[in-house]
């Protein structure tokens, strides 16, 4: 009982901090959808299902957040990267915004002398 | 290029359709896009190996993948696409139980719907012959629950929960064959006894000689051990064909017949005999007993 508890709580955190992840991966770079996923895969708890990542940005493509485009690859067929746009940019320093108050939430209601 | 062995290519394929499957009609996300994506991902896990991708070596990419069906939220998919999506991807023989438990509902409803919903719950195979459409939906959903129980043992699963979607139509399949196979003899010889009654005067005088009028209680007792006597020897045949070909018994009455052997056709054999002597003696002695028995006896 107490595993299912804690495993529905922790697989709708995610479902929450992947997307946040996916764009902190992607600022600032270009990134091929597969080191995407190497880069998150080493997070701790992040990803379950590693195909998870590709209909995420999937949809930050839809909503405008991400674009792709096409180069050349040395090691095989020609490859699809993924950047933020503008929206996306401002969209994610929002994100980050409320999750460092939540965060610093969480953290003073868990005080330093509690679990 | 990355090579696949056989078995490996096949797998992605149903993976990939899996994926198209669970994506289709999802408004936000673009399936031919996440498809394109998950075989370079599965191209560049392999990158560099030269010997063709084993199954095993595929299937351990697929699983940390994880299933399509869980990628998409919920409440983007469609009522009507969850449960086809619960009957396409969901465990085959679920799958196929719901299939034939879903066919063997719309046979009975179409014969309730032609005004024969009470008779088609007690003898619906019979009744479901005289509607033609209806009978086949029945038919198809025995095959269907048959294919279930072979996958089933292909898995080497037991089957829980499906037997009650599955059983049904093999139940309303196998009793009137067995009905039928064990006791076919019974209305052919009341049909007989009626016939010679009415049309062999002959029969009908010897019977009142020997003290056993038509419509009597006696004639029909007589008759009555005379089927049991016939019915031992039918039984006996049938027993001797059993124990000469029992996996034909376990395979025309699987799941049910599937512990038949040699063994239970003997005891099939031994009842046979004993319902034989039974009745013949019975026939026997009752008859050379009665005061004015035919010479014959």
């Amino acid at each position: 009982m107490d595993n299912r508890f804690f495993d529905n709580w922790s697989t709708q955190l995610r479902k929450g901090m992947l997307e946040l992840c996916i764009l902190n991966a992607i600022r600032g770079t270009s990134l091929y959808g597969y080191d995407i996923v190497r880069k998150l895969r080493d997070i701790k708890g992040l990803v379950i299902s590693e195909g998870t990542i590709y209909p995420i940005l999937s949809r930050l493509k839809r909503e405008g957040l991400v674009r792709t485009s096409i180069a050349e690859s040395t090691e095989g067929p020609p490859r699809k990267y993924y950047e933020l746009t503008g929206k996306g940019e401002k969209i994610l320093i929002q994100m980050n915004s409320y999750w460092q108050d939540i965060k610093a939430g969480t953290d003073a209601l868990k005080g330093e002398d509690k679990l | 290029m990355i090579n696949f062995n056989e078995d490996a290519k096949k797998h992605m394929d149903k993976y990939l359709c899996e994926v198209r499957t669970c994506l289709r009609d999802c408004p936000s996300v673009d399936a031919d896009e996440v498809e394109q994506n998950i075989i370079e991902h599965i191209e560049n896990e392999f990158q560099g190996q030269t010997e063709p991708v084993s199954f095993n070596q595929l299937d351990a990419v697929l699983k940390k993948l994880g299933n399509p069906t869980q990628w998409v939220p919920e409440e983007e998919i469609a009522w009507w696409r969850k449960v086809v999506l619960r009957l396409r991807t969901g465990p085959e023989d679920w799958r196929l139980a719901y299939i034939s438990f879903g066919l063997l509902l719309l046979s009975f409803c179409l014969l309730a719907l032609n005004h024969r919903g009470l008779e088609a719950i007690f003898i619906f195979p019979i009744v479901a012959m005289r509607q033609p459409l209806s009978f086949l939906l029945f038919l198809a959903s025995f095959i269907i629950s048959r294919a279930t129980l072979t996958t089933a043992e292909k898995n080497t699963e037991t089957l829980g929960g499906q037997k009650w979607l599955i059983y049904p139509s093999l139940i309303l399949m196998y009793a009137p064959i067995l009905l039928l196979l064990l006791f076919w003899h019974t209305g052919a010889l009341i049909g007989t006894a009626e016939s010679l009654v009415h049309w062999n005067q002959t029969y009908d005088n010897w019977m009142k000689g020997v003290g056993i009028p038509h419509n009597s209680t006696k004639y029909y007792f007589i008759w009555t051990f005379i089927i049991i006597a016939l019915t031992g020897l039918w039984w006996s045949l049938l027993s001797l064909v059993t124990i000469k070909w029992s996996k034909l018994v376990q395979i025309a009455f699987y799941p049910f017949a599937s512990r038949f052997n040699r063994r239970k056709g003997f005891l099939f054999l031994l009842i046979g005999i004993i319902l034989m002597v039974i009745g013949t003696g019975f026939v026997f002695l009752y008859i050379v007993m009665q005061p004015n028995h035919h010479p014959f006896f």
